[in-house]
């Protein structure tokens, strides 16, 4: 029996500029990222191919290269799974995809007829179902922040919905930024992660919000920014237990799930850590200056 | 301590329905000596491993009905019954097939060989008997040839019969001529008589080089694939050399069309009749006899599992309109075994940090988390045995982020309760009042997260949808464990033993 946060009592709402310029500069600099570079998208948005390959012997990333160039395609991303040299992820945007796929297993087979191949995972998207695709993410995502808004309005008030809102674009555009700088794949798969750190987020930030709204009504004569303090640093111990117990899994899901499902451990595991941050620094500041300019009368 | 034997008979309950559902599952993945009945039996109240698993197609067709009138949805349905028979004779275990809109196919094969399922599926099988036209191959190469020379003074002389060469009693060409030999053939096309087509035949190596034979024949068809009552595979019995060993489809006609086909091998004895497929001509026999029995060959050099899967799309009938592959998700069997062993690895682990985690921190009460943790886990997978829900990859990550999330509302009630003792309430008042506050926010906090998962589900494809399956019944079930069945654990332990001290 442990208790390794004792009851704390810092002053977050005090220090919340820090928190903002923080955030400001990281959602800035994603966004530049984002505009500039841009995410690598998957062929499930873009349309395209992608070959999972196993050889039987050794082959290098410079061989396969040569040998793609060979039918026009060493535009294609090569990268190589493992250390042991045997097995590689080829995948490109292309306008035929099936085509593509096709020519690569043909040509791998004239250049290299002695070492045996086994195609792991073949994947072909019309660039036509990509925009499809990206269109139903689209919308699975705006629907997503509607119901959201919808019912932290409705369980606690507006300025929390709104708030909400602001805290998961700053979630969201902040994990696509380190997204793109890692240069990670933005898969459909990511997007499904995106919309679970949002869940989880929201989470985070209803649990500080109960508190605070059940503050508000213990301690009406204090000042609202210390009703919040209160708030945040009373649940400041089950935040980072939480936090840490997922993390946890996440982070075994990332190093020992595998190549299949790494970007989507990678993306949870950033997200989260936003996540956190955000519902902490963020929910409640932007609520408490809501107050102080605008307050809200005291029935 | 209301009614404490109501509420554990309620969470004995749900342990002997949980038991029952899981029980399928259990015994399909863990007995190895399951026989073949037992195996589908269980398989039909069990948990299912879905694509990226189990290895196996996902393919989306679509069709191309340019220059069709029918609408579309008639097309596609009738697509769509031709490919569930081919499919069906085939025989894979388990197969999906859906309609969608705009013309659209879905198609998921656990466990097939992949170009096999893709040529079976995308065969559009539109066979017809075509006369072979012998006496005018000269006229109309000839004035092919002439037309070269006028367009293109510098040509050379014949500069379209020079690329051809002779397989057997047939022409043909090498197939690295191919591509020019098509684009003549696009610019010549007006010089080709109006009832007249050329044709291909397959690749076939001849004396060292890759070749197709060459065909002109009629542009009408005398018969097409419609009539076709039966097709059967069987081992070619033709004495020649270059047939041994391999195999050929025998056709029966419907009634009707034997007659036709009577007829037709009647009034043309010793002309050649291409038999064609799909604009390939497969063979081009020549007419010995009359054939009255309304029986006919189409040979080739098949290999035995060539020309059982042909009989069967010929059985099946032919495509209304080409399909096209628009997209495909393939996951060979290996890799799904890999991402097996890794998910369960990656589960375990994360399982394992979580526990030791919460019995550090909490003690004694973590000790009641990791119970309820392992009920959640335990419930979640006979939840989705009873709906006969799929285990995904994606699946596999949302049991591992279950486990790191259910133990939120844990940590919520503990907090509380500990909370409640700081303030000097007594043991059983603090945990009351701990479940009762901290429920709120735990109902609160949850209905987020699924209303995320729900969305996932529906907007969500493939995989995605098994993650969102297993974190909204992960999160539902937690309700239960964490919140119902801890107090159940909490309020019989204190009562019991007279609780003054919690260890949380």
């Amino acid at each position: 029996m442990i208790e390794i946060i004792k009851s704390t009592n810092i002053d977050f709402i005090g220090k919340r500029k820090y928190g903002f310029v923080f955030s400001a500069v990281v959602i800035l600099l994603s966004l530049i990222l984002i505009f500039a570079k841009g995410p690598n998208f998957g062929i499930d948005f873009t349309g395209g191919a992608l070959l999972q390959i196993r050889f039987s012997g050794p082959i290098t990333t410079g061989e396969l290269r040569s040998t793609l160039s060979k039918v026009g395609k060493e535009q294609a991303l090569i990268q190589a799974l493992g250390g042991e040299g045997i097995e590689y992820l080829i995948r490109a945007a292309d306008e035929k995809p099936v085509e593509f796929s096709k020519s690569v297993k043909e040509v791998l087979s004239v250049d290299f007829p002695d070492n045996d191949r086994e195609i792991l995972r073949e994947e072909t998207v019309e660039p036509k179902i990509g925009k499809e695709l990206l269109t139903r993410t689209l919308w699975a995502i705006f629907i997503a922040l509607v119901l959201i808004f919808g019912y932290v309005s409705f369980r606690f008030d507006y300025r929390f919905g709104i708030a909400a809102l602001i805290a998961l674009f700053h979630d969201a555009i902040f994990t696509i930024g380190v997204l793109v700088l890692t240069q990670r794949e933005f898969s459909i798969v990511v997007v499904g992660a995106l919309l679970t750190i949002i869940g989880y987020s929201i989470n985070d930030s209803i649990v500080i919000s109960d508190r605070i709204r059940e503050k508000y009504k213990k301690m009406r004569k204090e000042p609202y920014d210390v009703i919040l303090n209160t708030g945040l640093n009373e649940t400041l111990p089950r935040t980072i237990l939480t936090s840490s117990t997922t993390l946890l899994a996440v982070l075994a899901l990332l190093i020992f799930g595998g190549a299949v499902i790494a970007d989507f451990a990678f993306t949870l595991l950033v997200g989260f850590v936003i996540g956190t941050y955000s519902s902490i620094f963020i929910l409640a500041n932007i609520v408490s200056i809501w107050e102080e300019r605008f307050p809200k009368k005291k029935k | 301590m209301r009614n404490i034997g109501l509420r554990i008979g309620i969470v004995i309950f749900v342990l002997v329905l949980g038991i029952i559902a899981i029980y399928p599952t259990i015994r399909l993945y863990t007995d190895k000596n399951l026989s073949k009945e037992t195996e589908i039996a269980l398989s039909k109240k069990a948990m299912h491993l879905g694509l990226d698993l189990k290895g196996g197609m996902h393919l989306v067709l679509e069709m191309d009905t340019t220059g069709l009138t029918e609408t579309i949805g008639d097309l596609r349905d009738r697509a769509y019954e031709i490919i569930r028979n081919r499919i069906d004779e085939f025989g894979v275990y388990e197969p999906v097939i859906e309609r969608q809109s705009g013309g659209r196919i879905l198609i998921q094969l656990p466990g097939v060989d992949r170009d096999r399922a893709i040529d079976l599926i995308e065969k559009v099988a539109h066979l017809e008997f075509i006369l072979v036209v012998e006496d005018r191959i000269e006229e109309v190469l000839g004035q092919i040839d002439k037309f070269l020379q006028v367009e293109d003074t510098f040509a050379f002389e014949e500069p379209f019969t020079s690329y051809l060469i002779r397989v057997e009693q047939d022409m043909g060409i090498d197939v690295r001529d191919e591509d020019s030999v098509r684009a003549i053939l696009d610019q010549v096309k007006d010089l080709i008589p109006a009832d007249l087509q050329i044709l291909f035949g397959p690749r076939e190596s001849h004396q060292g080089r890759e070749v197709r034979r060459f065909y002109l024949l009629k542009k009408k068809a005398e018969l097409t694939g419609e009539v076709i009552r039966d097709a059967k595979h069987e081992p070619a019995q033709s004495q020649d050399l270059q047939h041994l060993g391999s195999w050929q489809v025998s056709i029966e006609f419907k009634r009707e069309a034997a007659r036709r086909f009577a007829t037709l091998t009647g009034k043309n004895i010793n002309k050649r009749l291409a038999i064609v497929l799909d604009g390939i001509v497969q063979s081009a026999p020549t007419i010995v006899t009359r054939i009255p029995q309304g029986r006919a060959m189409i040979t080739g050099r098949f290999t035995a599992e060539q020309a059982r899967d042909l009989a069967i799309i010929l059985r099946a009938g032919a495509l209304p309109a080409p399909l096209k592959i628009v997209e495909e998700r393939t996951v060979g069997p290996s890799l799904g075994r890999d991402s097996i062993t890794s998910g369960i690895r990656a589960v375990l682990i994360a399982g394992l940090l979580v526990i030791v985690f919460m019995l550090i921190y909490y003690s004694l009460s973590g000790f009641v988390a990791d119970i309820t943790l392992f009920l959640n886990l335990f419930l979640l997978v006979a939840i989705l045995s009873a709906f006969r829900g799929s285990l995904t990859m994606p699946g596999i990550a949302g049991i591992a982020l279950t486990i790191g999330m259910a133990v939120d509302a844990n940590v919520l009630i503990f907090e509380r309760i500990r909370e409640e003792l700081n303030i000097g309430k007594t043991t059983r008042t603090a945990i009351d009042q701990g479940f009762a506050r901290a429920w709120v926010t735990i109902f609160d906090s949850n209905v987020t997260t699924i209303i995320i998962g729900v969305i996932l589900f529906i907007f969500g494809s493939g995989p995605i949808k098994g993650f969102a399956l297993i974190l909204t019944i992960g999160l539902v079930s937690n309700l239960f464990c964490a919140v119902f069945v801890s107090k159940v654990i909490f309020n019989y332990f204190t009562y019991k033993f007279d609780v003054r001290k919690l260890r949380i």
